[in-house]
């Protein structure tokens, strides 16, 4: 059996879920847009399923739009600055985002004229984010917030900051990157004061190609997507009914193993932390337990390869990430480990394990050993 | 409107007596890519055509990469009697001008076929005059004209005003077997590419040292060989992992001679596979100096390794150059993709580069070369097959 220890990648679909997918597919393909009764059907699944989606978060149905996935919500997210026409202009970000979100200020920089500055800073395993209050001022239109950072897990406590933000601007709006957290920590956006907030389906074991976006006040939203008119107008395109049913699916189960599951992964993520300093000289882990979410655990190892380890690993059926599967498509570091400013021997060595409701304390030790195995043969290879 | 499509063949007609067997050469080609039994290839007076109603456009993109041929042309075929060819130019000129805008037009007719009774200058003014007087507002340039209508007599009649270029240089096959150490990068599918084009039908060898390098860059492999054998024909890939090797020598050589001493192991192990498959030559893309291992010592001290010839069709070729032809067969986009191929994490941060045969040597006797070359194969081979 593979142990797969890349769960902030993409996680395996709950078989529950994949069920009501396939199910869904072949009994319920009508369009809900249609008067027959098919189309009341597929209305009727649609409902109720997105009843389930929202319930995760405690919002209300008629807050959230379904999306492609958690890029969609990101980009969307900081469309919303569109709202203030051109009156206010400053998106404050931070340095750990991900590229869905930084690549579209990027755009929004580029084609909108929109200025962006930066907040946060790395500090003894945290990243701090108290340098954020004095740089919001008048031209401030968004803040964006990584409820937890998908390469080290940094976590932030988006109660206080969207409290304070608003004690300042009631104005600004607050998009929360939610894709790491959700369904695994929990997220009340009734007390929060976030305008949008993104989430993703195949993270928590759900379809993949499917996500949402909470908005506070769809009345001021601005669509992303023009067409039919699907959504209340909010987000066109044909519901993709099936994947809606299997997401919602994927959202029951989740609720009811959330707390179950925050604790295992907790354990879990404590052993890796305890045991392989016992089995490997000169290993660090990046990010505190305690300001990271349990789900992500970052490690740099010195004097090897993360890719050569990962290969290694998977010939034993083990896999796990170098960094966030999304960025390590580019040359060079990202932006997240340049704040980190681990030293350069170290750095080529940097791994990520993420966990799931798959994940268990039993294959710990396996793990483990064989990590130290390879780093063994690894150094040999490498150090000169 | 086309029924054929006509082929002419390059160097071969240069071949004298053994014409026969490039020809034949060619005819497998030529089988392999049009893929259709009932499409029949024959030839008439020193040019190849074959019969064809659908897809003429298709086909002849196909054949365009067939090495051995150097124009090819959709073309009309009919008999060749005078009346059917003055009737037929007419009609072919009519249809021309509803595509396009011509104004002018020449008569370009070549009688191959010397029985026929009309001489050619006689024959592209008795065709010019049909046209004028058959076909409304169009004029004769025989300098620039906007379409030239080509008459090839033969045992049948060809008519025709496309001309496409082809593969260039010999049939495959009809210049023995080689084998290509394909690395991934830009110049060896090229190299692998051009001794195709004379006439070298190759297969390839790449190695790897997996785990240290990825499974990714084995695929990067296959695809570039699929493409490759769009031309080449289908090919067989060995791939050899070399880890074992990377690993004495990181253990009993000097570090500086890393790179020479892996690459006389690749030269030795892909003159093992040539010698038991019956390979004629290696072919690699080396180019002069683009590398420390490229520079004319280390070339030296590498082919010191094996008694096989090396085909280096790059050797004399700038970068730009390989570029452009990588770029027109279409590897390049495949071989700038970015995974480590197995060079690169074992390179030294200094290679050494005049590097000294005795020195070498003398290096090299830490290691069971033989045992090594003999246990590499055989506890690493695999073979892929092109699709």
């Amino acid at each position: 059996m593979a142990v797969y220890l890349d769960n902030a990648a993409t996680t395996k679909i709950d078989s529950e879920a994949l069920n009501k997918l396939i199910e869904t597919h072949k009994n319920n393909y009508g369009n809900p847009s249609s008067l027959h009764k098919m189309g009341v059907n597929s209305e009727k699944i649609y409902k109720l399923n997105l009843e389930y989606i929202s319930n995760m978060i405690n919002a209300k149905p008629s807050n959230i739009i379904i999306t492609s996935g958690g890029t969609e919500g990101n980009n969307t997210g900081l469309w919303q600055i569109i709202r203030f026409k051109n009156k206010k202009k400053k998106i404050l970000t931070t340095k750990i985002e991900h590229p869905s979100v930084t690549k579209y200020w990027e755009f929004l920089k580029e084609e909108k004229g929109i200025k962006v500055q930066h907040y946060g800073y790395y500090n003894n395993g945290e990243y701090r984010v108290d340098d954020l209050y004095e740089k919001i001022d008048d031209s401030t239109g968004l803040v964006t917030i990584p409820f937890v950072n998908s390469e080290i897990g940094f976590l932030q406590n988006i109660e206080e900051m969207t409290q304070k933000i608003k004690g300042i601007s009631k104005e600004v709006l607050i998009h929360v990157d939610g894709v790491q957290g959700f369904g695994k920590l929990k997220i009340d956006v009734s007390k929060l004061k976030i305008d949008t907030m993104s989430f993703s389906s195949h993270k928590i074991h759900g379809p993949k190609g499917i996500g949402g976006l909470y908005i506070k006040e769809p009345d001021k939203f601005v669509p992303l997507l023009y067409g039919g008119g699907q959504q209340k107008n909010l987000r066109s395109g044909t519901e993709d009914i099936p994947s809606i049913a299997s997401f919602g699916k994927t959202c029951e189960i989740a609720s009811k193993t959330m707390d179950e599951n925050y604790e295992k992964v907790k354990r879990i993520n404590k052993m890796y932390r305890e045991l392989l300093p016992n089995y490997i000289e000169e290993v660090i882990f990046n990010g505190n337990l305690e300001k990271t979410s349990p789900y992500i655990l970052n490690l740099s190892i010195k004097d090897i390869k993360s890719e050569v380890l990962i290969h290694f690993l998977e010939m034993d059926d083990i896999y796990i990430s170098s960094g966030s599967a999304c960025s390590s498509n580019y040359k060079g570091i990202s932006e997240t480990y340049q704040a980190l400013n681990i030293p350069q021997n170290f750095l080529d060595g940097t791994v990520r394990i993420s966990f799931g409701r798959y994940s268990n304390e039993k294959d710990v030790k396996y793990v483990v050993e064989k990590i130290a195995k390879h780093t063994n043969e690894i150094r040999k290879m490498v150090r000169r | 409107m086309y029924n054929n499509i006509s082929m002419s063949l390059g160097e071969i007609v240069l071949k004298g007596r053994n014409r026969g067997y490039f020809e034949n050469k060619l005819n497998q080609s030529l089988k392999r890519v049009i893929d259709d039994k009932e499409i029949k290839i024959y030839r008439d007076r020193g040019k190849v055509f074959l019969d064809i109603d659908d897809n003429i456009d298709k086909m002849v993109r196909k054949i365009s990469k067939v090495f051995g041929i150097v124009v090819v042309s959709p073309c009309l075929k009919i008999e060749s009697d005078l009346e059917d060819i003055k009737n037929t130019v007419v009609e072919y000129v009519n249809f021309k001008k509803e595509s396009r805008n011509i104004k002018t037009f020449k008569i370009k007719a070549k009688r191959a076929d010397k029985t026929f009774p009309v001489k050619s200058m006689d024959l592209n003014n008795i065709l010019g005059g049909e046209v004028l007087k058959n076909v409304e507002d169009i004029k004769v340039d025989v300098h620039n004209p906007d379409l030239i209508v080509n008459v090839d007599i033969r045992s049948k009649t060809y008519i025709y005003s496309e001309k496409y270029q082809g593969g260039g240089g010999l049939p495959i096959g009809s210049n023995g077997r080689g084998l290509v150490l394909l690395s991934g990068g830009i110049d060896s599918p090229v190299a692998g590419y051009l001794m195709g084009r004379r006439g070298v039908k190759v297969d390839c060898i790449s190695f790897h040292s997996y785990p240290y390098t990825s499974i990714r860059s084995n695929e990067k492999i296959k695809e570039l060989s699929d493409i490759m054998s769009v031309y080449t024909g289908p090919m067989k890939v060995y791939f050899v992992n070399i880890l074992e090797i990377y690993r004495q020598i990181k253990e009993k050589c000097q570090e500086k001679n890393t790179t020479i001493i892996a690459r006389r192991f690749m030269m030795k192990i892909s003159e093992k596979i040539a010698q038991r498959e019956e390979y004629d030559c290696l072919v690699t893309g080396e180019s002069l100096g683009q590398v420390a291992s490229q520079t004319i010592n280390s070339l030296r001290v590498i082919e010191n390794s094996v008694d096989i010839p090396i085909l280096r069709p790059l050797i004399g070729n700038d970068k730009t150059e390989i570029i452009d032809t990588a770029r027109d067969i279409e590897t390049y986009e495949i071989s700038i993709q970015p995974y480590d191929d197995c060079c690169s994490i074992f390179s030294p941060d200094n290679p050494v580069t005049r590097p000294n045969l005795d020195n070498i040597l003398e290096d090299e006797k830490n290691l069971d070369v033989e045992k090594l070359v003999e246990e590499t194969i055989e506890n690493s081979i695999e073979i892929y097959n092109t699709k």
